[in-house]
C-alpha cells in the first residue's frame, strides 16, 4: 500500500472509473480516511454538475432560422451531364491529333522544335500550378466560412 | 409535415433530403441538435442578447455548408464543432478570450437561473440540494468559456475525451488537462464557500 496520499489526478481518475487505477492506490483510499474525503468530494462535485439545469433557447430556433435560409444552387443532373461532355470533348481534342497522324508519335516530336515543346511544358506546369492554387484559396475561403482558421 | 428519421442512418437520410431542397428537413435537423447547440452556446457566450444571432448564424453556417459534410462523424458533432468554433470566433471578437479570463466572472453574464431538482432526481436532491446547487453554478461561471465547456460536454452530455477533441480541435491530452484543472478549479471554489457558510 502506498504511504503518501494519492494525488489529485488519481483521486479524480478514482472517482471517474475506478478500474483505471493502480491496485495500490484503490487500496490506499480504502484506509485513509483523508484521501476518502477528497474522493466524497469530487464524487459531491460531479453529482452536482450531473444535476445542473441544462440550457436551452427561449425562442424557437426553426421558426428564426428556416426563413433566413439562403437558397441553394441545385447540383442539377445537368450540370453533371456538362461537365461529362466536356471532359469527353476535351479528351477527343487532346487526342485529335494523335489520331489523324495515326499514332506516329515519334515522328510528330522528332518534327516538332525543342523550343516549342519547352513552352508547351511551362505553360502546361504554369496552368496546373495556377488551378491548384485556385483550389487552395476556395478551400481556405470555405475553412474561414466555418471559422476553422 | 414532419420529416421521419425512421431510417438506417438517419444524418445521411436528413442531409441528402435537404440537399434536395427539403427546407422541413433541415428544421428536423434544428430540433435534433438545438439541445446541445443551446447547452454550448450559454457555457461559451455570456451576453444573453447575442446568443440568437450567434444560433441564426450557426444553423446558416451548417445550411451553407452541408454539401461539404462528409459523414465521417455524426451530423450533431460537426455541428457542435461548427458551435464552438463560431462562439471562438466570437469571443476573440468580443475580447473575451482573454488570458487570465478563467479567474474573471463578468457583471454582464446572465446566470442561468437553478430551478428546483425534478422528482425523478430525488436522490440527487438529497446529496446536492438547490443553495448547493446556487453556489455550483456560481463556481461555474468563474470557470473561461472553454473550461467551463468542456465540463459540460463531459459530465452533462457525457461525451468521450476523443468525442470533445474532434469538436473543439484540441489534442486528447490537452482536453483531459483542462478538464483536470476545471474540475480542480470547481472543487476548490466549491469548499472555499462552505468554509465560508460555516464561519
Amino acid at each position: 500500500m502506498i504511504s503518501q496520499h494519492i494525488s489529485e489526478e488519481d483521486i479524480q481518475l478514482y472517482v471517474l472509473d475506478a478500474s483505471k487505477v493502480k491496485e495500490e492506490v484503490a487500496q490506499h483510499l480504502e484506509q485513509c480516511p483523508a484521501c476518502k474525503a477528497r474522493v466524497k468530494e469530487y464524487e459531491m462535485l460531479f453529482t452536482g454538475i450531473g444535476s445542473l439545469p441544462k440550457a436551452s433557447f427561449d425562442f424557437d430556433v426553426a421558426a428564426l432560422v428556416l426563413p433566413q435560409l439562403p437558397e441553394k444552387k441545385k447540383a442539377s443532373s445537368y450540370k453533371i451531364a456538362g461537365i461529362t461532355i466536356a471532359v469527353i470533348a476535351a479528351a477527343g481534342l487532346i487526342s485529335l491529333p494523335f489520331i489523324l497522324l495515326q499514332f506516329r508519335v515519334n515522328e510528330l516530336w522528332e518534327n516538332i522544335s525543342p523550343w516549342l515543346i519547352g513552352l508547351a511544358a511551362v505553360m502546361a506546369v504554369a496552368f496546373i500550378g495556377i488551378s491548384l492554387w485556385e483550389m487552395y484559396e476556395r478551400y481556405r475561403q470555405q475553412i474561414r466560412k466555418l471559422n476553422f482558421e | 409535415m414532419s420529416v421521419s428519421t425512421n431510417h438506417r442512418n438517419p444524418d445521411k437520410y436528413l442531409v441528402d433530403r435537404v440537399l434536395n431542397g427539403d427546407k422541413q428537413a433541415f428544421a428536423t435537423i434544428i430540433h435534433n441538435t438545438e439541445a446541445l447547440v443551446a447547452q454550448m452556446v450559454f457555457r461559451m457566450v455570456p451576453r444573453a442578447e447575442d446568443r440568437k444571432d450567434l444560433v441564426q448564424d450557426i444553423y446558416i453556417k451548417v445550411y451553407s455548408n452541408l454539401q461539404g459534410f462528409r459523414h465521417q462523424a455524426r451530423l450533431s458533432t460537426w455541428i457542435c464543432q461548427i458551435t464552438y468554433n463560431t462562439c471562438i470566433s466570437y469571443l476573440r471578437k468580443k475580447q473575451l478570450l482573454l488570458p487570465g479570463y478563467d479567474n474573471e466572472s463578468s457583471d454582464e453574464e446572465d446566470i442561468m437561473p437553478v430551478q428546483g431538482p425534478v422528482a425523478a432526481d430525488e436522490s440527487d436532491a438529497q446529496l446536492f440540494n438547490k443553495e448547493r446547487l446556487m453556489i455550483l453554478q456560481a463556481a461555474m461561471e468563474k470557470l473561461s468559456p472553454i473550461h467551463r465547456t468542456l465540463v459540460t460536454l463531459y459530465h452533462q452530455e457525457e461525451m468521450s475525451y476523443q468525442e470533445i477533441g474532434v469538436i473543439t480541435g484540441l489534442p486528447e491530452g490537452t482536453v483531459k488537462s483542462y478538464l483536470f484543472r476545471a474540475r480542480k478549479a470547481l472543487k476548490e471554489n466549491l469548499l472555499l464557500n462552505y468554509k465560508k457558510e460555516e464561519l
